[in-house]
């Protein structure tokens, strides 16, 4: 008996030590996925312009720049003390472990040592990234040597290293700090390092987070086989990693991991007022509601004209802002079309006692509210900036064109063929 | 009138998954859909809200058939799905309200009764509260007192007392008597025999998408004569049954 339960151990071990390469080649299969879908042509030209405009505005400025400026080992330390935060230990657990995996708890710290050393690797890549950005600024700005450079970045790995130690040292001990002072430790400890640093020498901030770094790996290793974990505090983390990445890839398509929150958007509700009136129709306050408060569709409606305001602020000539203008109602109108189906998969909406005519005729109300009011605040900024009487009658009556073409004529035929 | 099912052939896809089910519940009387879990029986009750539309077979609701006069088939519907469904967008007091449009019901009278429901499964407080902030249970309560502010001719209810709190569950069977004492039909589904067998009329035992026996407790016992006398002892004869099949 003892013999077949011995063999069955290390048979858990085993499995749980392949765990995290098989939990890691599925986690890059998943993000893979989705960065083909963020990384699409358009969006990586729209990037390459961006960025190479970006780094010829940096060159332009290191020209400028004089010699040893006063604030540039502030700016310096800003930089690197903000670029220290980013990069979290992904210990890639999920609910579920907290139940299956609770029995082999105490084999779990080879798991949690592979998903420290994956998560440095990767924070690494940031860290090493930033530092070399930096690189020509720290020759000017701070006139340092390249030697001096290149321990200023290796201290920046090395306290990162020690970051991360203390981060895995929160989930494997059951006193837990609060957030706050996590979030004092991980910056002033940050900015004692690089103002030692920057301030008195390289070499002394090195040998200061060499220290740093020795204290969090006597104190991971001091509560290492103490054995029990904090599941709780390790999985609502890694949720909460993995929010963050849903969350911006959900920028680009749809993760079904991220539910859209709801907001009340109390300021909202005389709008409605106006928009209903005295309709009993129940899907014109179906519609208001859902477009006013789910985050994702409203947050998209604001984005966009927001986005269209602050270009139209900047471009001077009369046709590239029609254009701007034009294009924003379009796209704005485009992405609010699928909210037509949002009600679809309630059995309510299909026990109501309510035409198809009903339900197009309020969404039909509702996008042209919508509509009219974002061009109309396109309008009022438009002739603000540029002001004439010309100007003004041409957006109108362009704007209004749009609006009668595109919910009139198009919104149906669009609707009906889907 | 209340519901007629004629001869229905329907399920998901082409392949039928109730075969020719015939069943009525008259004005003021509640029937109970009893049967295995996969025997028919939301299929049954989708058929009968709508969602599904028959392969052969008719469907009246108070003389009326979905495909001539869907607007007043649907009007006469009041429906507890066996799990909450709820627009995540609009507060408890939204819901209620938008029900009330959808069916064209007096906004003011029947707030009236709302609010007493609302008191009732001790939600009145909670107004404005979106769903996300709802237990299981309080959704389910919502629904019920969605389905039971309305003057529906038929109640279909699926599952009602799963999650729900004894008191809740008592409340709930009190309304289903209040509603069959103002001549509606409702027709339930349920696990729970102990409480189908004290409050239902008549029982409609579905077994493989067939009507296996209907009718009341004793029109049952004489079906299954050796068995016993309570409703739990015949169904589970039906399921022995259907295990030596």
């Amino acid at each position: 008996m003892i013999f077949i339960w011995h063999l069955q151990m290390v048979n858990v071990m085993t499995d749980l030590q392949k765990l995290f390469s098989q939990r890691l080649s599925r986690h890059a299969g998943q993000l893979l996925k989705y960065l083909r879908l963020v990384f699409t042509d358009h969006f990586v030209i729209a990037l390459f312009f961006f960025f190479g405009a970006l780094g010829f505005a940096y060159q332009n400025e290191l020209k400028t720049l004089t010699l040893g400026v006063w604030w540039g080992p502030w700016l310096t330390m800003l930089i690197l003390v903000i670029t220290l935060q980013m990069g979290r230990l992904a210990t890639l657990l999920e609910p579920a472990d907290a139940v299956f995996l609770l029995p082999a708890e105490t084999t779990l710290h080879q798991y949690l040592k592979h998903a420290r050393n994956y998560s440095l690797l990767m924070a690494s890549f940031i860290q090493i990234a930033v530092g070399v950005v930096l690189l020509p600024f720290l020759a000017r700005g701070d006139q340092m040597t390249l030697l001096e450079a290149a321990i200023l970045i290796m201290t920046q790995l090395i306290t990162k290293a020690a970051w991360m130690n203390w981060q895995l040292q929160q989930g494997v001990q059951q006193v837990k700090h609060s957030i706050g002072q996590v979030r004092l430790v991980n910056w002033l400890g940050a900015i004692v390092i690089f103002g030692l640093s920057l301030f008195v020498s390289v070499w002394v901030g090195l040998i200061a987070a060499l220290l740093v770094l020795s204290a969090s790996i006597a104190g991971l290793g001091k509560r290492w086989h103490n054995g029990q974990l904090a599941w709780q505090s390790l999985i609502t983390n890694e949720n909460g990693r993995m929010m963050v990445l849903y969350r911006f890839f959900n920028l680009f398509t749809d993760v079904p991991q991220v539910k859209a929150t709801v907001r009340r958007r109390r300021y909202l509700d005389p709008l409605w007022k106006l928009v209903i009136g005295h309709s009993t129709n129940p899907y014109l306050f179906l519609f208001t509601r859902g477009l006013g408060r789910d985050s994702d569709t409203f947050g998209l409606i604001t984005r966009l004209t927001v986005m269209g305001m602050i270009i139209l602020i900047f471009l001077t000539n009369q046709w590239a802002s029609l254009v701007v203008m034009l294009l924003a109602i379009y796209l704005i109108g485009f992405q609010l079309l699928p909210f037509y189906r949002e009600y679809e998969g309630k059995v309510f909406t299909h026990l109501f006692p309510v035409t198809k005519g009903q339900q197009l005729s309020a969404f039909k109300t509702v996008l042209t509210d919508v509509l009219t009011i974002c061009a109309v605040l396109f309008v009022i900024v438009d002739v603000a900036v540029n002001w004439s009487w010309l100007r003004l009658l041409i957006d109108v009556v362009a704007m209004a064109a749009e609006l009668i073409i595109f919910i009139g004529w198009y919104s149906g035929w669009r609707l009906r063929k889907s | 009138m209340g519901i007629e099912v004629e001869h229905l052939v329907g399920g998901y896809s082409q392949v039928p998954v109730l075969k020719d089910v015939s069943f009525s519940v008259a004005d003021g009387e509640v029937v109970g859909l009893i049967g295995l879990n996969g025997a028919g029986k939301s299929t049954t009750i989708n058929h009968i809200i709508g969602l599904l539309t028959p392969i052969r077979g008719h469907i009246q609701l108070g003389g009326v058939d979905l495909k001539t006069d869907p607007s007043a088939y649907k009007q006469q519907i009041a429906y507890i799905p066996e799990l909450p469904v709820l627009y995540d967008e609009l507060t408890l007091q939204e819901t209620l309200t938008l029900t009330m449009m959808a069916y064209g019901l007096d906004v003011e009278k029947t707030w009236i009764r709302a609010h007493e429901l609302l008191k009732t499964f001790r939600l009145d407080n909670k107004l404005n509260w979106f769903p996300a902030n709802f237990s299981k249970g309080m959704r389910q309560k919502v629904m019920i007192v969605n389905a039971f502010m309305t003057n529906a001719k038929v109640f279909i209810i699926d599952e009602p007392f799963l999650g729900l709190d004894p008191v809740a569950v008592h409340d709930l069977l009190q309304l289903i008597e209040e509603a069959r004492g103002r001549g509606a039909a409702v027709l339930m589904s349920t696990h729970v025999l102990a409480n189908a067998e004290k409050y239902c009329d008549r029982f409609i035992l579905l077994n493989q998408g067939e009507v296996k026996v209907s009718g009341t407790l004793d029109q049952l016992r004489a079906a299954f004569p050796d068995v016993g006398d309570s409703l739990d002892d015949i169904y589970l004869a039906l399921a022995n049954g259907e295990r030596n099949d």
